[in-house]
């Protein structure tokens, strides 16, 4: 079985360029030209299944709660555009771009699939606005993820200081304090 | 129309349900008895009245004996489709309907419907989880209605046609002892034999809507090739061990 492993953290994220399916049509998304924006990118293993959608749709409710915080959310499938449209009609509508990762090049890249043909996991990965990778998380296929955890993680990350566990927004950070260790 | 049409279908298949059990009878009871009238008739020195008494033991005996072994194959494959659909029950039970969703999905699919059609169409019969859970048992495991369902009162119909079968296939080959003795019987039991195995190819293949007369040649060239296949290893054993031994 080919090795799967997902990129480091702080490097930067494997940039891409994919046909997508947006609500406005058919587009070209590219990492790059995302720059300077916060990006959750999240990749799933196919359109019409009966768990994905618990997922799309999730990412969809809290859509707006992501562009409040200044982010872009991209979902990702082996899928063709045409097969992204038809999806995005049956749940009603996404307000997002589906990316369509045709032979999983982009999912390979970031450690979501072992090979062309496998569905990807259910990984999820927040880029920052400098390119480089915040956050890398997969999770077994038959288990949804917690998008309101993944706007708690991005909110977190955004402020920028040390968030201990179950921090929310409004919290108090951790300061470091002036020897430098937290100990 | 159409349910007229259907109820005839269903009725042809009703009547063709137990072609298994009235094939294998008669085939196993047409062979087996050559061999025993075979066998008996030269070790009884010609004498017709052994070779019927011979005969008619050995039609009860396989008779009851073929009749009660489809009963307990019948039952015990009962019992083992029924713990494969209490299993399957559990995989569709409402804590994760999704694993029989997604089954029905890629079954569907791979039967010729585009994803997004087979994806609805699972969808809708979610709405029901008896009807996904039905669909699920058929197209995913392979769990016919029938299969699931089967009655005891199933396994005794299979049973008594099985029996009877055995019985008329036991019976045919001993009834020219009844008339004649020596050669002259045992050259008319065997052509008796034959043709009834010739018949039961042809009935098969007509029942089929097939040319019936390939359909008797190849019954009767498999039927009759195990019988020839047992005569030529009785001959061989004879030969080797300088005994006779009644082929078949």
């Amino acid at each position: 079985m080919p090795k799967v492993v997902l990129p480091a953290l702080d490097a930067d994220a494997p940039d891409f360029s994919l046909p997508a399916f947006t609500p406005a049509g058919e587009r070209t998304i590219s990492l790059r030209g995302l720059r300077d924006r916060w990006v959750v990118l999240f990749f799933y293993p196919a359109d019409f299944s009966f768990v994905c959608p618990t997922e799309v749709k999730g990412f969809a409710a809290h859509y707006e709660d992501f562009r409040s915080a200044g982010a872009e959310v991209l979902g990702a499938s082996p899928d063709d555009v045409a097969s992204h449209r038809d999806w995005a009609a049956e749940l009603d509508g996404i307000p997002y771009p589906l990316l369509a990762d045709r032979g999983n090049l982009v999912a390979q890249a970031y450690g979501a699939a072992s090979s062309a043909d496998a569905q990807p996991d259910r990984a999820t990965f927040i880029v920052n606005p400098e390119g480089k990778l915040a956050f890398a998380m997969k999770v077994a296929a038959n288990v949804g993820r917690g998008v309101a955890e993944t706007l708690r993680v991005l909110q977190a990350l955004q402020t920028g200081r040390l968030c201990p566990a179950d921090w929310q927004p409004g919290e108090a950070n951790y300061d470091v304090p002036a020897s430098g260790s937290l100990a | 129309m159409a349910l007229v049409r259907i109820s005839l279908a269903r009725s042809r298949l009703e009547r063709g349900g137990r072609v298994r059990e009235m094939v294998f009878g008669l085939q196993d009871a047409l062979l087996a008895t050559i061999g025993l009238v075979a066998g008996v008739d030269s070790a009884s020195q010609q004498d017709s009245r052994i070779v019927i008494f011979a005969g008619l033991a050995h039609m009860v005996a396989g008779a009851v004996s073929m009749g009660a072994g489809e009963y307990l194959s019948a039952a015990a494959q009962r019992r083992v489709t029924a713990a494969g659909a209490r299993a399957a029950q559990q995989i569709v039970g409402p804590e994760e309907p999704y694993v029989a969703q997604e089954g029905v999905l890629a079954a569907l699919e791979k039967k010729g419907l585009n994803r997004a059609d087979a994806y609805r169409v699972v969808d809708m019969l979610s709405r029901s989880p008896s009807a996904l859970g039905a669909v699920f048992r058929s197209t995913v495991l392979g769990l016919s209605g029938t299969e699931a369902e089967s009655s005891q009162r199933e396994a005794i119909a299979g049973a008594l046609v099985m029996a009877c079968s055995f019985a008329a296939g036991a019976i045919l080959p001993v009834i020219p002892y009844f008339f004649w003795y020596g050669p002259t019987a045992l050259v008319l039991s065997v052509a008796i034999a034959v043709v009834a195995i010739f018949a039961v190819g042809w009935a098969i293949g007509a029942f089929c809507d097939e040319p019936p007369l390939r359909s008797a040649l190849q019954f009767s060239a498999i039927a009759l090739g195990a019988g020839a296949l047992g005569y030529a290893v009785g001959l061989a054993i004879s030969a080797v061990s300088g005994e006779r031994v009644p082929a078949g």
